[in-house]
């Protein structure tokens, strides 16, 4: 993916860049708002990654002035105001999700991911598919091969986030906010609990692996190789 | 700093009051005067219309020597009243003839400026040779109402009265109304010093107060005065304040403390991991392996740091999305969320949760605070054993109680327990950073909700009480 860095710390830019670039996207830099917005508005990118404080133009008013010029590229927010309001204000202006610093590489590789893919996914597919895994979404059914699987709601709830993220890495803060509807960071991590239970309905003895623990960033499903 | 009596509030309105009633005084005087002299000036004419009548009437009857004898011994009569000072008496008489030779009177002279045919009105000034001994001077000059007649047969009569009766009006009235502005100016001076004084002297209270608190001593408080007035009043809302801001700056201080201490410890640990992957010999398994721990280290920090800034931001109270909470399907949802948790411990968790039940507030947060509380219910029950979640309404009150048999909190610590990094487990043996409660409490404090803390005998039951503010 070609990916926009707007970011005022040369610092963390760098290592943004080069981190990227050994998961193998292709990185730009630009150090300030309005150098961030011309480099957008030039286009040809896949996804951006826009710094809240910035020197010439904030965060917020750049995808803004972005978003009403026409340009629906993804936009993920950095911050280092961690706060729900601060959230929803970042969404409110065009953002597609939000990060806050200090993050892990993981979590913004998983949440850009996320995001830049959003456009492509056939959103309202009734019937979702992996391998013999099968989610029906209208009369809310799941079948392994052919064995039927019976889930609580929020396990189906689980099961149809990661199947529409499938074969991307889904963190416990993404499951968290998109499944539960939570924005704060629990004591434990309650979330392993549920994944696990989940994995102990749709694996089958005999069955090849979906559902892969991706360690220092979350989970991943995917078909068998 | 000091407040001159001059500038007080108290002095400057009670002298413009005292201005200002002067003013009236003056005022009211000058009307009264105005109303008597011009009722005492009718009372001359019409004395002076009603003699002038009779002695006209009395010539027209006897003739030239009768009015004549009249007026000598009108005159006479009228000299004997003089008084001591010298005045004129009252009442002046002057029978003059035709080329205003005075005939009979007591005038020595027509005054100037009198014409003699028909009936005239004059004021005029008269100046007498004193025929007095013992006088103050030679002469004596007095301002007089004066009627003039010409008299048949050429003769002139000038009946006239001294105002000096309306200049004796005029002094003591002068006096009296100089008396009660003076009066009514030193009343105000002085009441406006006392009450000043009072003033300057309770504000010194406060300034003195201010001075300590500002050079450090914040426990410094401003004394209380029995009254119960606007003073006592502002004192005991000063007095409030400093409290509050005491204890802010206390916990402030605190909190501080507490994070530089909290966070030396995985600091330390975090520097001997970079040390221990940048040495040369060290396997690169080892240099993985402390790498990772150094990642660990960190993400806790932060998630600690983020802990602090949440708490302080609830209890900030600021820029919160407020609305209608649906704790029933708080928690359900919370219920939800740490099943498998307290299942994966060998715990059942058990849920009693009242249908409908709403609040204001912040579902959030409340989801937060209630994930707090389960977690340690759930950290601290020993398995296999149970966990209770119950949301009930009592009363008019609704209340949401989390339940455990674990060691439980002793009486004494339950406050304790409620503060910033303290952990009553010291041996640290679980995990946590000791911010889990001090979150519920400021959830709690920023709903108007009461934090319950009884013994579940064993194990704690903790929960929030919130009242009815439907």
């Amino acid at each position: 993916m070609r990916v926009l860095i707007v970011e005022d710390d040369v610092e963390t830019a760098t290592q943004l860049v080069k981190g990227l670039g050994d998961s193998g996207h292709e990185a730009d830099h630009a150090a300030t708002g309005p150098m961030g917005l011309q480099n957008a508005r030039e286009g040809g990118y896949d996804v951006m990654i826009v710094d809240r404080m910035l020197p010439g133009l904030d965060g917020l008013s750049l995808v803004r002035e972005l978003r009403a010029g026409g340009d629906d590229t993804p936009v993920l927010f950095l911050t280092a105001l961690a706060d729900v309001d601060d959230r929803v204000a970042g969404l409110k202006s065009g953002g597609d999700d939000y990060l806050a610093k200090p993050f892990a590489l993981a979590e913004l590789l998983a949440r850009m991911e996320a995001i830049a893919r959003r456009q492509s996914r056939p959103a309202a597919d009734m019937t979702l598919r992996l391998g013999d895994l099968e989610m029906n979404r209208l009369d809310r059914q799941v079948t392994r091969g052919n064995k039927q699987i019976a889930l609580q709601p929020r396990e189906f709830r689980l099961l149809e986030y990661f199947m529409l993220h499938a074969g991307q890495v889904v963190t416990r803060t993404m499951l968290l906010e998109n499944v539960w509807g939570y924005h704060f960071d629990p004591q434990t991590n309650v979330i392993d609990v549920h994944v696990s239970r989940l994995r102990g309905k749709i694996e089958l003895e005999g069955s090849p692996p979906l559902l892969h623990t991706v360690r220092g960033a979350g989970y991943c499903l995917r078909e068998p190789d | 700093m000091s407040v001159k009596l001059i500038h007080t509030t108290a002095f400057r309105l009670a002298m413009r009051y005292a201005v200002f009633v002067s003013l009236l005084t003056v005022i009211c005087f000058a009307i009264i005067y105005w109303i008597t002299v011009g009722q005492l000036r009718s009372q001359i004419d019409a004395g002076l219309r009603a003699e002038v009548a009779a002695l006209t009437r009395l010539y027209d009857l006897k003739g030239l020597p009768g009015l004549r004898q009249t007026v000598a011994a009108l005159s006479t009569t009228k000299s004997l009243m003089e008084s001591d000072t010298g005045d004129a008496g009252p009442r002046q008489y002057l029978l003059a003839g035709g080329d205003y030779d005075p005939l009979a009177g007591s005038l020595k002279h027509w005054p100037h400026g009198l014409s003699g045919s028909g009936t005239h009105w004059a004021t005029v000034w008269v100046h007498e040779k004193n025929s007095r001994q013992h006088a103050d001077s030679d002469w004596y000059h007095f301002q007089m109402r004066t009627v003039t007649v010409g008299l048949p047969g050429g003769y002139h009569l000038l009946v006239g009265q001294s105002l000096s009766e309306i200049d004796e009006l005029r002094d003591s009235m002068f006096a009296l109304m100089l008396a009660a502005v003076v009066l009514v100016l030193g009343a105000g001076l002085l009441g406006g010093a006392i009450v000043g004084r009072g003033v300057v002297r309770r504000l010194q209270a406060v300034t003195r107060t201010a001075d300590t608190i500002m050079s450090g001593d914040l426990s410094q408080r401003i004394p209380q005065q029995q009254q119960r007035d606007e003073f006592g009043a502002l004192a005991a809302k000063l007095n409030a304040m400093l409290e509050r801001i005491e204890m802010l700056i206390n916990s402030t201080r605190e909190v501080t403390e507490n994070v530089a201490h909290d966070l030396r410890s995985p600091l330390t640990r975090l520097r001997a991991g970079a040390e221990m992957a940048l040495m040369q010999k060290a396997s690169p398994e080892a240099r993985e392996e402390a790498l990772r721990r150094v990642v660990e280290e960190i993400d806790g920090i932060v998630a600690t740091l983020n802990a602090i800034l949440g708490i302080a931001r609830i209890e900030s109270g600021v820029n919160r999305e407020w609305g209608d909470v649906d704790l029933t399907a708080v928690c359900h949802d919370a219920h939800e969320l740490y099943e498998p948790l307290a299942e994966e411990k060998q715990l059942r968790l058990a849920s009693q949760i009242a249908e409908g039940v709403h609040v204001r507030g912040n579902a959030q947060l409340m989801a937060q605070a209630m994930g707090n509380l389960l977690d340690n219910a759930i950290k601290y029950a020993p398995a296999p054993g149970q966990v209770s979640l119950v949301l009930e309404r009592v009363g008019s009150d609704v209340a949401i109680m989390v339940m455990d048999n674990g060691p439980g909190i002793p009486v004494g610590k339950r406050e304790k327990a409620l503060e910033r990094f303290v952990r009553l487990d010291s041996s640290r043996s679980l995990a946590g950073n000791g911010l889990g409660l001090s979150l519920v409490k400021a959830v709690a404090d920023l709903h108007e909700a009461r934090i319950v803390m009884e013994d579940n005998q064993p194990g704690l039951r903790i929960g929030l009480v919130f009242g009815d503010r439907s």
